[in-house]
């Protein structure tokens, strides 16, 4: 009976010291994030694409194709058919190879484009470039945002009068305007494209940063900070740094899906990222002209591959978000 | 009101300029420059006739003289002022620039300025080109945007009248697909089912091709523009519908409507009367940036359709490297955007009595 109470009364204070070491921010929004279920699906999505388009060298010699072997003869295979028949009769009433099922003979499982490469390995190489850019572009504007954006948003003055009017310029441009002008006349390298989405994407970043910044600079405990004699670099590292922690992450992954669909489209006017380097935006710009060769999958694939991984990435935004947001209890 | 307009236009004289230097910054930046596209097309001429080119177009002039005669024209650098069509006078730049003894014409350049964005490629006047390609954009950008506006505002009040239910998902959903989507791919789709295998639809251009070039008017060939339209506000749907229905709920949440409720009006009013004028407020911010896209055009929409408004000329323009119609495009595109946002501003504070300038 007293052993009993006794541990009852255990339990009780520790449970109150549980109660009384309170859960941090980052704490509670990754436990919620593991419990969006939706979020959790995107984010396995995105790591598989991420994952077949790096193991592409190793996938593609599995399946003994690769990505740059032109074919002639064999040009606008169709998906492969694993129930086709070896032979069928073709429209004049003659016995002709089946191209659905010649396809899975030749290992080339999603067909073969114009020149008779192989879709498959061509599209999981094109991942690699797509993707890259994608994600380095998005760092390196996060990065630039919010450097520049936390030291126009807590310095001000004359800097943040600058920068403003830096931004105010080239937001006057349309985005794709500025983009289209910069790659069509340098002709850029994906490395190069990198570069010029840098140029072209860090304003919104660092407009939203500063906007942040401006917000906790003048909340008490910065003040408190500032009373105790903290330097400024420290207050930045220490007490506005760690609040900006969510809005970057979600405007990383947001930026992340906004270039890669730039991307794609820059590519597909040709002005992106130059063929033979696939990349899944390039694959498209022909699609027109194969209709008419019967080989619509070719239009299909790569740009389902980009509404997936935009997608993936945007749900994870707002997912991201929402784990953050302190108004939410659970 | 009016002291504010004024604040605003002076404001972004400074942007204007910064845009004057970007787009010129761009062009002179280009390998090969202007006067390669322009010896390219004399081949004959060879290194001595291209330097001469060089030197008559001034490039090698400093370069802030050159982004001078660019902006504010030529015309007062070298004056002729005895009429035998020779200069004899001149500021900044010198009267015989090529070198042959002989003084050059005088300047002929008016800048950007008072109009004159120079001649194109195939020696049309810029301005005239651009002018001739808005009707089309014009036509595509407000039924897009009519379309947008109007069912998107709908289904963001539909989705906020049935929130959490299974219409505000469904157009949750719908918004978010339709972002993550590549326009230039769906157009791509609608085009090999709608036009290619279905035939409902043209699969390119704005009309039957003609012999004089023209096209009947709109109404006999709307069949054209229904894929451009779709495509367009598609994106319009997804934004003005998500902000509608954010801008429908917080105005419920507010006080005046639990008045309204109290008094004992009925739903309908409450939602419509009081609730959807209120929530229509921001929308206006939305029409800047809309007449924006309206006038810059649709740079991905009309290639894909090959629809000859402003983007497909522009696309053209900066594939063909034809520098004057590039440059003047990013101008009358930045210019548009900083009206659109002013325009946005000033509809703000008409529409909503709260907002004094």
């Amino acid at each position: 009976m007293t052993s009993d109470t006794t541990s009852t009364g255990v339990a009780h204070l520790s449970g109150d010291r549980e109660m009384l070491r309170s859960e941090s921010l980052m704490t509670k929004a990754l436990r919620r994030l593991r419990r969006d279920r939706l979020t959790m699906l995107s984010l396995f999505v995105l790591l598989l694409l991420i994952a077949l388009s790096a193991l592409a060298p190793v996938i593609t010699n599995a399946l003994g194709v690769n990505a740059t072997d032109a074919d002639g003869f064999n040009a606008f295979l169709p998906v492969c058919n694993p129930f086709a028949s070896e032979m069928i009769t073709d429209s004049r009433g003659r016995e002709v190879v089946n191209k659905a099922w010649l396809a899975c003979d030749m290992g080339h499982y999603l067909g073969t484009d114009n020149l008779g490469r192989d879709h498959l390995s061509r599209l999981l190489y094109a991942g690699q470039i797509s993707l890259a850019i994608g994600f380095s572009s998005a760092v390196v504007t996060v990065v630039i945002g919010s450097i520049l954006g936390m030291a126009t948003g807590y310095f001000g003055g004359i800097l943040d009068d600058f920068v403003n009017w830096v931004i105010t310029t080239l937001n006057s441009v349309p985005a794709l305007y500025l983009l289209i002008a910069i790659s069509a006349i340098f002709r850029p390298s994906p490395e190069a494209l990198v570069f010029v989405f840098a140029v072209t994407g860090w304003t919104g970043d660092t407009r939203l940063i500063r906007g942040q910044t401006f917000a906790i600079r003048d909340l008490d405990y910065v003040l408190a900070a500032r009373a105790l004699g903290a330097s400024s670099v420290r207050i930045m590292r220490e007490h506005v740094f760690p609040n900006l922690i969510s809005v970057l992450a979600v405007s990383l992954a947001l930026s992340i899906g906004a270039i890669i669909l730039a991307e794609a489209a820059l590519s597909f006017l040709s002005l992106g990222v130059q063929p033979p380097t696939p990349t899944w935006g390039n694959m498209l710009t022909d699609a027109q002209a194969y209709f008419r060769n019967d080989a619509f999958h070719l239009a299909v694939f790569p740009g389902l591959l980009i509404t997936i991984t935009v997608l993936c990435l945007y749900i994870i935004g707002d997912g991201v978000r929402d784990a953050f947001d302190p108004t939410v209890n659970d | 009101m009016f002291k504010y307009i004024i604040r605003r236009l002076i404001q972004s004289i400074p942007t204007f300029f910064g845009i004057t230097v970007l787009a010129f910054l761009l062009m002179t930046a280009t390998p090969g420059g202007p006067a390669g596209a322009l010896s390219f097309a004399n081949p004959q001429g060879g290194v001595a006739e291209r330097e001469r080119i060089e030197a008559r177009l001034g490039l090698n002039d400093p370069i802030y003289v050159q982004y001078l005669r660019w902006l504010i024209g030529d015309d007062w650098m070298r004056r002729d002022t005895d009429g035998d069509g020779l200069a004899d006078t001149s500021v900044l730049i010198a009267l015989d620039s090529d070198g042959d003894g002989v003084n050059d014409p005088p300047g002929m350049r008016e800048g950007v300025l008072r109009g004159d964005f120079g001649l194109a490629q195939n020696n049309r006047d810029v301005l005239d080109v651009l002018i001739e390609r808005l009707p089309p954009t014009l036509e595509l950008g407000i039924a897009a945007l009519l379309i947008g506006a109007i069912l998107g505002i709908l289904i963001g009040i539909l989705a906020a009248l049935n929130r959490g239910g299974l219409f505000d998902n469904f157009s949750r959903v719908l918004a978010v697909v339709i972002n993550a989507v590549p326009n230039f791919w769906l157009g791509l789709l609608l085009l090999y089912f709608l036009s290619f295998q279905l035939e409902i639809f043209p699969l390119s251009g704005r009309c039957a091709t003609t012999l004089d070039d023209a096209c009947p008017p709109i109404y006999e060939r709307l069949e054209y523009m229904v894929l451009p339209v779709v495509i367009l506000s598609a994106g319009l749907i997804a934004g003005y519908s998500r902000f509608m229905r954010a801008s429908m709920l917080d105005v419920i949440g507010q006080d005046y409507i639990r008045t309204a409720r109290s008094k004992g009006l009925p739903d309908r009013t409450i939602w419509f009367r009081h609730g959807m004028r209120n929530a229509l407020i921001p929308i206006a911010t939305f029409i800047g940036p809309a007449l924006t896209g309206l006038l810059g055009g649709a740079v991905i929409t009309e290639q894909i359709f090959n629809y000859p408004g402003v983007g497909l000329v522009t696309f053209q323009a900066f594939t063909q490297r034809d520098y004057n119609i590039v440059m003047a495009v990013t101008i009358y595109a930045s210019v548009a955007t900083i009206l659109g946002f002013l325009l946005s501003d000033i509809l703000y504070g008409l529409i909503d009595p709260r907002i004094r300038y």
